[in-house]
């Protein structure tokens, strides 16, 4: 079952980077039908990464979201969705050729944890792997998990939205441009929507996090690092969304911050499972 | 009484929140960074003299408990209070306004359509089901708004976070937790309580391939004084609730039981757990200490036991000694056990739990309420030719409102509603 999870992992990189590469020629060419096949491989490809996720589910025999490798696929996955429900509602195919660069850096970020799972697999067996710490077998990873996953998608697509926002200062009055890339006050607002979508579900995330903790650890913070880099990442966010009402510092200063959050989620993702151990390292 | 004055509406203000919210965010960057507590002390050697002194003195090794970050925390919230507490009027008025079709009708819309002939549909696409019909200026008029919650929500959210960092601060402040440890059978008093504890069992629950799933720790809570007796059960994820306290099960390590003897005769026996250290009370001033235990030292299990004699650190020739062996002290000889596992439990009571949990669920709700239940209102107002102007208003998302305004105009086969 490894090999046949493995397998359709391979698909799921090589099918988005297909589609990043049509996504590119659409924006290079700019033909519309370009654009159409790209949304049609990033479906399929979404559908193939579904498939592995849950080839793996069933090979492990619990939800695929406990170590890095698992996490990382499940990132890239729902930044793969919902820039494709963001592309398909707002009728925004400019939006795939900066979403899927990121979305397959972080699906290539799960192949170097894959192949590291491949080698400890091939000198102890998968049964390091398969099972579980005391501590990470409860209902709450599940929820805990899947809810964080989809406010990282959503920032990261907040995060794409946002380069575009800053982008387009730059950009010469074009037709394709103009008639491609909505006004940016319409980038604005998706940009917004997204970390709506990604502030709610992080929030939700830290409070069942500390239900989490509570039971598991006997304390519902206790400033470890993961947990201080949501809250960062939070309050980063937080000021984005204060940003926007206020009149002269939303836009341009907004889609600043919307880069500096995920900049954020970032390094609470990488940075602190490789650079700051603690009670979150799972490995 | 004029500077008070500005120095409220300061404080109050979004631009110091934001501010704060910065500062912040970069102390927990650096709180994350700079090793916290004992860390430091273990890392000190790996800073400069002048760079450990600089966190020394601006208490970044404890930034979270530091007196100043406790300072910024606090004219945080005292900023989200004084905002929100200057905010309630208008609220309320913005509440009420959104309501009332004169006032609603009079503001400028976001988005308006003239020359509709029925506006119902028009409604109806928008999902505004509750209209209201009225008179704008003498002429007929249809209103309608909705989700004036929205107008709450930042309202709610800022409520939530206030008390979450109360409830946070008077559980710190209030809070009892300490450890308990030790082997089934064994009753140890739980510091700081009148209660004591004993271990009933204590079973590691493990996978068909060795693999640990669960660790249970059977207890009984007892108050001498009063008999009051609570049994129950603890283990990872499921702390159990007995005396008004929580037992989480925390770890668990080696144990071994010795064996006293005195000319061959055992007379009698204690546990010893790992870290922990054992008083022989027949030759006074002698103890044990359990260093460890190692499965495999040398190809056969061993424990590593280390002998004091009033305080000071006994060579006896020997510090590993395997399971069954004995030592030998003249009349006297110490026989050791199998190795078996002590339980370790937290014991803790956070009186003001609840209250971050209330708060928590607030900060959700209101900032569910702040970014998804956006006040909108849409009106139409009949002109002298029997012709309608449609209008609405959106408090937020103005350009994705004006497009399902458009949207709802034009019908959804893209038949013209408009004449």
């Amino acid at each position: 079952m490894i090999t046949a999870e493995s397998i359709l992992f391979l698909v799921t990189l090589a099918a988005y980077f297909v589609t990043m590469l049509l996504y590119f020629l659409y924006v290079g060419i700019k033909k519309p039908v370009l654009s159409k096949l790209a949304i049609r491989v990033q479906f399929g490809a979404l559908l193939v990464h579904t498939a592995a996720i849950v080839l793996r589910g069933i090979w492990m025999g619990r939800l695929p979201m406990a170590n890095q490798y698992e996490f990382s696929t499940a990132f890239s996955w729902a930044l793969a969705l919902v820039s494709l429900v963001f592309i398909l509602k707002f009728n925004f195919p400019v939006l795939g050729a900066f979403a899927l660069p990121v979305t397959l850096l972080l699906a290539a970020h799960a192949g170097l944890m894959k192949l590291n799972e491949l080698r400890v697999i091939a000198m102890n067996g998968a049964d390091g792997i398969k099972n579980l710490m005391p501590a990470l077998r409860s209902s709450w990873l599940g929820i805990h998990v899947s809810t964080v996953i989809v406010a990282y998608g959503a920032f990261g697509v907040s995060f794409v939205l946002s380069i575009i926002f800053l982008l387009r200062d730059r950009m010469k009055e074009n037709g394709f441009w103009d008639q491609h890339i909505p006004k940016k006050e319409k980038l604005d607002t998706i940009s917004y929507r997204c970390v709506s979508l990604g502030m709610m579900f992080l929030t939700v995330t830290i409070g069942f996090g500390g239900i989490w903790a509570e039971n598991a650890w006997g304390s519902y913070w206790t400033w470890d690092p993961k947990e201080t880099w949501a809250l960062v990442t939070w309050v980063i966010y937080l000021v984005y969304l204060h940003l926007r009402i206020r009149k002269g510092w939303s836009g341009r200063t907004a889609a600043i911050f919307g880069v500096a959050g995920f900049v954020c989620v970032l390094f609470t993702y990488i940075g602190v499972n490789t650079l700051l151990p603690g009670l979150h390292s799972y490995k | 009484m004029e500077i008070l004055k500005k120095i409220c509406k300061f404080i109050a203000s979004m631009k110091f929140a934001i501010i704060l919210l910065i500062v912040v965010a970069v102390v927990c960057m650096i709180g994350s960074l700079v090793p916290q507590g004992a860390l430091f002390e273990q890392a000190r050697d790996s800073y400069s003299e002048r760079t450990a002194a600089f966190i020394l003195a601006f208490h970044l090794d404890d930034v979270f408990h530091s007196w100043w970050f406790v300072a910024l925390v606090s004219l945080l919230c005292l900023s989200v209070l004084l905002c929100n507490l200057t905010r309630v009027k208008a609220l309320i008025l913005s509440t009420k306004n959104a309501a009332n079709p004169a006032h609603a009708m009079s503001e400028t819309p976001t988005a308006s359509r003239e020359g509709v002939a029925d506006p119902e549909p028009v409604f109806r696409r928008m999902h505004f089901y509750r209209t209201v019909k009225t008179t704008a200026d003498g002429r007929d008029a249809v209103f309608a708004c909705r989700n004036r919650l929205g107008f709450w929500g930042a309202w709610v959210c800022h409520i939530g976070i206030v008390l979450i960092v109360l409830g946070y601060a008077l559980g710190q402040m209030t809070l009892f937790s300490t450890e308990v440890y030790g082997t089934p059978g064994q009753t140890k008093p739980i510091e700081g309580t009148p209660y004591e504890m004993t271990i009933d069992d204590f079973t590691i629950e493990r996978t068909e391939t060795g693999f640990i799933k669960q660790y249970t720790t059977a207890l009984t809570v007892t108050n001498p004084k009063t008999g009051e007796r609570q049994s129950g059960t603890s283990g990872v994820n499921h702390p159990a609730v007995l005396g008004g306290m929580k037992f989480y099960q925390t770890a668990s390590g080696d144990a071994v039981r010795v064996t006293i003897s005195e000319n061959g005769v055992p007379f009698e026996s204690a546990d010893l757990c790992v870290g922990e250290e054992l008083t022989v009370d027949f030759l006074p001033g002698l103890s044990l200490f359990l260093n460890g235990y190692e499965p495999d030292h040398g190809g056969s299990p061993a424990y590593q036991i280390l002998f004091f004699y009033n305080g000071q650190h006994m060579d006896v020739g020997k510090s590993y000694f395997a399971p069954h062996g004995t030592i030998d002290l003249g009349q006297y000889a110490l026989t050791l056990s199998d190795p078996f596992n002590y339980t370790l439990l937290r014991v803790k009571k956070d009186s003001f739990a609840w209250l971050v949990l209330i708060g928590a669920i607030l900060t959700a709700l209101g900032l569910f309420c702040a970014l998804y239940v956006v006040p909108e209102t849409l009106w139409a107002v009949r002109d002298e030719t029997g012709a309608w102007t449609v209008f609405g208003k959106s408090r937020k998302l103005a350009p994705l409102f004006t497009e399902q305004f458009d949207r709802a105009i034009a019908g959804r086969r893209g038949k013209e509603a408009a004449k």
